[in-house]
């Protein structure tokens, strides 16, 4: 039946309405001129961003070892990195080995030890371990103690950042990727929109937050456009320079023509992918797509 | 995505769907070139997304959905609105025909096509993606970006209008 009313429609058309083997060509080659046209426009903006990050990437390898506290105790151990910096490059902030660095003070001149103090002013990390071990005392059993007080400090600052680092690496919403449509219904009642967006089923309930499904009526992700919830430590109104600063440059930036006609900037946290939205190349965001990857790949 | 590969999809794309969405096309805009423009934006800009293409919608749901767009598009442009005009002042010179009347007259003169001409085009979207572009419900309202209750009633009222041609029948939601 169905086969017979699509014939009925195409005899509405006449017959010599088709794609041409030649428009055919036609459109190939303009869709690859259009291509090559568009590629150079890429380039100078992703080049520099990627030498940048190269950078950043290099001074964050070499500035790795000053900068995690806790590791120093097992370098010290270890006894290797006495060697390098105060005999091949005696400039170095040293991270010295305690009873050397003991016996060492004892032995300097007050000029070396204005020298020193003036080494350890132009870096904040070196100042703060000298100031640390200085600040020892003979006895080995306040040694211990003061040890100890450290580790326990330094366990508070851990959990403390543990649980910022937890706070923000999640996505401030009510339900979570993985619960029923049903859930909702029961929370909220029936959806005030059921409608598709990018190939997905969206709902959205109160407030101007909606929840992507699957197939099987799941969340699987989640559009957002009130400021209020967090999204790994970002939200909808920051601009794209912003996110950037928290989530790290995004995996890729482009204009949204066919859905949204917008311009987007999307991001890789973990599972996620969050394409943030907004009307303008450096503006303010103004919603936000968060697909859980693995969620779409289940269903 | 390497080039080659990218062509060879654009070239696949053109072999099942070209024929089709150049009819759909004109079934809109009532003007073959302008179909062929249509079509040929839709499979450039199929070409130069395929990098972000990432399957959350079918290919076929997908060159509908900006065919439909395109020609909703093209009902909004300026130049659309000046071949309107000019067909309106050609209607007080009756010797010469108005563009729509040469494709009227190129059509087969069937009841049904005169049908479908008189429908509005929210109705005779739906009709030709069910029927003949085969989608589902479900993928009409992605095409349309329409809830699925809406287009049912719009499918039920453009047959109402149609005729007895479309007989009543039930939807499939797959």
């Amino acid at each position: 039946m169905r086969e017979d009313l699509k014939k009925l429609l195409d005899e509405t058309v006449p017959e010599d309405v088709t794609l041409t083997e030649v428009k055919k060509d036609q459109i190939l080659r303009a869709a690859q001129e259009r291509n090559s046209i568009r590629k150079p426009k890429h380039k100078p903006k992703f080049i520099p961003a990627l030498i940048s990050v190269a950078l950043i990437g290099i001074s964050g390898l070499w500035a790795y070892p000053y900068l995690i506290k806790e590791e120093v105790p097992q370098e010290i151990q270890s006894g290797e990195e006495n060697q390098l910096p105060t005999e091949e490059n005696p400039e170095l902030p040293v991270v010295e080995d305690v009873e050397d660095k003991d016996s060492k003070e004892k032995q300097e001149s007050p000029k070396m030890e204005e020298e020193k103090s003036e080494e350890n002013s132009e870096s904040p990390q070196v100042e703060d371990e000298n100031f640390e071990e200085e600040s020892k005392s003979p006895s080995v059993e306040n040694e211990s103690s003061e040890e100890k007080q450290e580790e326990t400090t330094e366990d508070k600052q851990e959990d403390l950042v543990t649980e910022k680092t937890i706070e923000e690496n999640k996505i401030d919403m009510p339900f979570q990727v993985g619960e029923h449509l049903s859930k909702l219904i029961i929370e909220y009642g029936e959806p005030r929109i059921d409608d598709y967006l990018m190939g997905g089923r969206l709902v959205f309930f109160e407030g101007n937050n909606g929840y992507f499904l699957s197939e099987s009526e799941t969340i699987t992700g989640y559009m957002i456009y009130s400021p209020d919830n967090s999204i790994y430590g970002t939200r909808v109104g920051m601009t794209s320079s912003e996110i950037t600063s928290v989530l790290s440059n995004p995996a890729g930036s482009f204009y949204d023509e066919s859905e949204t006609q917008t311009y987007v900037n999307v991001y890789q946290v973990g599972d996620y992918r969050i394409n943030f939205h907004s009307e303008t190349e450096k503006g303010p965001t103004i919603f936000a797509i968060i697909i859980d990857l693995n969620q779409l790949m289940t269903n | 995505m390497e080039k080659y590969e990218k062509d060879q999809l654009l070239k696949a794309a053109m072999d099942e769907y070209g024929h089709y969405l150049m009819r759909l096309a004109y079934s809109f805009v009532k003007e073959k070139t302008k179909a062929e423009d249509i079509v040929q934006d839709v499979f450039i800009r199929y070409y130069t997304n395929l990098e972000k293409f990432e399957g959350r919608s079918s290919v076929k749901t997908f060159l509908y959905r900006i065919t439909v767009n395109e020609c909703h598009n093209y009902f909004k442009s300026w130049a659309y609105r000046k071949i309107e005009l000019t067909n309106k002042l050609s209607s007080l010179f009756p010797n010469k025909n108005s563009a729509e009347d040469a494709a009227l007259a190129a059509e087969k003169s069937s009841e049904l096509a005169q049908a479908l001409n008189k429908l509005p085009l929210k109705y005779r979207e739906v009709l030709w993606l069910y029927y003949y572009a085969e989608l589902s419900v479900r993928e009409i309202s992605e095409v349309v970006k329409t809830p699925d209750n809406t287009v049912k009633t719009r499918l039920a009222r453009a047959r109402q209008q149609v005729g007895s041609t479309f007989s009543e029948e039930e939807f499939d939601h797959a």
